[in-house]
């Protein structure tokens, strides 16, 4: 039963990604290579950044005589990533999911279906751990001497350690799941609030990461006693590496299996109370009121917007981009000098560094893919858009203008900024208003676009539309691929044919086409083939 | 009111609905009844403007569905199989959306959720998500949605199931009084004595094909309309 379950959970994760409900036929070969070779640049991106960390502190650490402190810092590391990426989905997957009811209808006990989930959220966790443990296994293996056993013991340590996060995430999961349901309004803000808070503080230490490493390797042997102090599992965990210690490996398997065991026995017990509980038990009575009559368009667009507003989990990872772009000119604003040093990597002359800091901010951008799911988030309620007697340009164009709408404050806010603090002048300062109002305009066409002809609707929950659609995946690859190509061809150009602020501004002028012609292609495509969806 | 002409539909190579050709006049009560599959969704979903047909035409008021979708969705009203709604709006909000996008005017609004609401018992839910309501009041909330813009003309899917006794003797009121004021209703059920007691005409579908159409009385004969339905299905199977 739970192999059948666990089965099920496989196919839907490989179904959402990989096939599109419209077609109901597996991706071309092409797409596939497409998807392949996307996959293997996030990867490899992953695996070099970790790499550099792991590599300025591996060699120095074992010469401290504080090796286990390396499988450490690795281990925290790959909990942290674990916990942060797998959270929300653990929430959305166990407790929200729509099939609970059916599978509770089901002779099947509420544990397997538990069991089953957590089993996909396991998979989830090997996927995170492997893009920090890896490269650590790669850069260790590559710098130091590595024996048989401490292989061996590396492998059974880092295959339990996902439990960790794990239960984690399930515990924090079923926290927000019980807690949210008591509170029906302002939730989403919440989450939202603390992820933010939360994604400032990986910025900052991100950002400080080199001078972290460099006091870490200085008072390598204080911060061991305190790690060794604080989180004794973790101090197993890399004694039972170093020293071939068979307690500290029993003991570092212990504390990722029990509380694991415990957390899901526990919430086997309540799954059935809390995945069928209503949505609060606060209700709120109608009271008639005044209504306003407003026009279809501005009708659509609210839709739009409280669906959007509705759900945490499509704000954060839509909208992450515009998150990290406040961050970022903040930053940019408050360490300009650093910024500025950061970018000296460019070698570039600093009358050009506006240039580059609109380059960024246009990347940054183009992360945000808020319109890229709202086609598949229709789905099963594709039915009313599609009666309801207003022209489907409009229904398109009022998602369009969410993402739009939603992108744009942050763009010219940020571009208000970097004007200012870098010193833009001339042609610069138009450009670097208009050129990053325009990609927005052009991503979220895009992401219409792309949804259109990657449309999901039989999700079981928003997470596969938002998290793991091909659209979402598409759209992210073409946004780059809009944003880097031009960049390319100004790489590839004999050296001072164009000045960047010209070049940017040819640039600028490019995307005014480019979005008419994409309005085109919404206003005759993308209604003829919105008509002929079927969820 | 409502005219199918030669409607032919295939998935691939199935044809769920095959040279179907119907004529519902109006004030009549119109329901359609066929097993599952038989392509009564399909048909009630290409009168809708939901699904594009690969053959023949619809016409509702003489406007051509194909040739102006809007003008033909702004006379009817549809209700799905399943009530499938906004589940992140309120239910009056969701009520204020479907009135916006058809246009409805402030007091026109306020007096039909008003009289609807009250009749289907759902008042005071209406500030309520619609996540937190039940089937029935999700069907409840898409009839009254359905009946906000004073429809000529209700295409309806099912729209009986999930609603308990008093409502659905409402949804039958209101069936009548459309009908009475120059409206029409197509609707599909698989409850034959509902549709034997309700309906003015009847129609049975089977693979897609029209087997039998005509007055309440001329289909059913002296016999019940169960009987005459299991002989057909009989007959063509």
């Amino acid at each position: 039963m739970l192999n059948a379950l666990f089965r099920t959970r496989l196919a839907a994760l490989f179904y959402s990604l990989f096939r599109g409900s419209r077609r109901k036929k597996p991706l071309s070969p092409l797409a596939k290579i497409g998807a392949g070779l996307l996959a293997i640049y996030v990867i490899g991106c992953m695996f070099w950044l970790f790499g550099m960390m792991w590599e300025s502190m591996c060699e120095p650490l074992y010469r401290l005589d504080l090796a286990w402190l390396y499988f450490a810092i690795v281990g925290l590391t790959a909990v942290a990533l674990s916990f942060v990426g797998s959270v929300f989905t653990a929430q959305k997957q166990i407790f929200s999911a729509k099939d609970n009811d059916l599978l509770l209808s089901m002779p099947i006990p509420p544990g397997a279906i538990i069991a089953s989930r957590v089993g996909m959220l396991l998979l989830l966790g090997y996927m995170f751990e492997a893009a920090v443990v890896l490269p650590a296994a790669f850069v260790w293996c590559y710098s130091l001497p590595v024996s048989f056993a401490g292989a061996a013991i590396f492998t059974v340590a880092f295959l339990l350690l996902p439990l960790v996060p794990l239960t984690l995430s399930c515990i924090f999961g079923w926290i927000i799941e019980a807690v949210s349901s008591r509170l029906p309004r302002g939730k989403n803000m919440l989450a939202v609030l603390l992820s933010v808070a939360f994604l400032a503080a990986y910025f900052i230490v991100y950002s400080r990461i080199q001078e972290y490493i460099g006091l870490l390797i200085a008072n390598g042997a204080a911060v061991g006693e305190a790690v060794a102090k604080a989180a004794p599992p973790f101090f197993w965990l890399g004694d039972a590496i170093v020293s071939k210690s068979a307690p500290s490996l029993i003991l570092f398997a212990l504390f990722c299996i029990l509380p694991f065991a415990l957390t899901l026995f526990v919430i086997s017990k309540s799954f059935l109370a809390i995945a069928t509980r209503r949505v609060s038990g606060t209700k709120r009575t109608y009271r008639a009121e005044a209504m306003k009559a407003e026009s279809a368009d501005r009708a659509l667009f609210k839709k739009e917007l409280s669906h959007f507003l509705s759900n945490a989990m499509y704000m954060l990872n839509a909208g992450i981009g515009l998150v990290m772009l406040l961050i970022g000119c903040v930053a940019y604003i408050v360490k300009r000098e650093d910024v500025f040093a950061a970018f000296g990597a460019f070698s570039l002359p600093e009358a050009d560094m506006p240039a580059l800091l609109c380059v960024v901010q246009c990347f940054i951008l183009s992360m945000v893919y808020i319109s890229a799911p709202s086609i598949s988030l229709e789905g099963k309620n594709l039915w009313i858009s599609q009666s309801i007697p207003v022209p489907t340009y409009a229904i398109l164009r009022a998602k369009v203008r969410l993402h739009s709408f939603s992108a744009l404050p942050f763009s010219l806010v940020s571009s208000a900024a970097l004007i200012l603090v870098s010193g833009a002048r001339g042609l610069m300062v138009p450009v670097m208003l208009a050129l990053p109002a325009l990609l927005c305009h052009l991503v979220a066409q895009l992401g219409v676009i792309i949804n259109l002809r990657f449309p999901k609707f039989d999700w079981t929950s928003e997470v596969v539309a938002v998290k793991q659609s091909m659209a979402v995946i598409v759209a992210m690859l073409v946004n780059w691929g809009v944003l880097l190509l031009p960049v390319f061809i100004y790489i590839a150009l004999p050296g001072g044919a164009l000045t960047p602020s010209v070049y940017m501004a040819l640039w600028t002028l490019a995307f005014i086409p480019a979005n008419i012609g994409l309005a085109r292609v919404l206003r005759g495509w993308g209604v003829k083939t919105f008509e002929e969806l079927n969820s | 009111m409502l005219k199918i002409e030669g409607l032919t539909k295939a998935y691939g190579n199935k044809k769920a609905v095959d040279n179907l050709s119907l004529h519902i006049q109006k004030g009549e009560i119109y329901g359609f009844i066929g097993h599952n599959g038989a392509g009564k969704t399909t048909t009630l979903k290409s009168c809708a403007g939901i699904l594009r047909f690969d053959a023949g035409e619809i016409f509702i008021d003489g406007i051509s569905i194909k040739q102006d979708p809007i003008a033909c969705k702004k006379r009817i009203a549809y209700i799905p199989d399943n009530p499938d709604l906004y589940e992140f709006l309120s239910g009056v909000k969701y009520l204020n959306f479907i009135a916006d996008v058809y246009g409805v005017g402030k007091a026109e609004r306020e007096a039909r959720i008003a009289k609807y609401a009250a009749l289907f018992e759902l008042t005071g839910d209406l500030a309520q998500p619609v996540n937190a309501y039940s089937h029935g009041m999700k069907q409840k909330l898409a009839l009254i949605a359905a009946l906000i813009h004073a429809p000529s003309l209700m295409v309806m899917d099912e729209p009986f199931v999930g609603l308990d006794p008093i409502a659905a003797h409402a949804l039958k009121g209101i069936m009548h009084e459309i009908c009475a004021s120059g409206g029409a209703i197509f609707f599909s059920t698989h409850v034959l004595e509902v549709a034997e007691k309700l309906c003015d005409r009847i129609a049975i579908i089977r693979q897609g094909r029209l087997v039998i159409a005509g007055p309440t009385d001329e289909v059913r004969g002296n016999s019940s309309l169960e009987n005459v339905f299991l002989e057909l299905e009989g007959e063509n199977a």
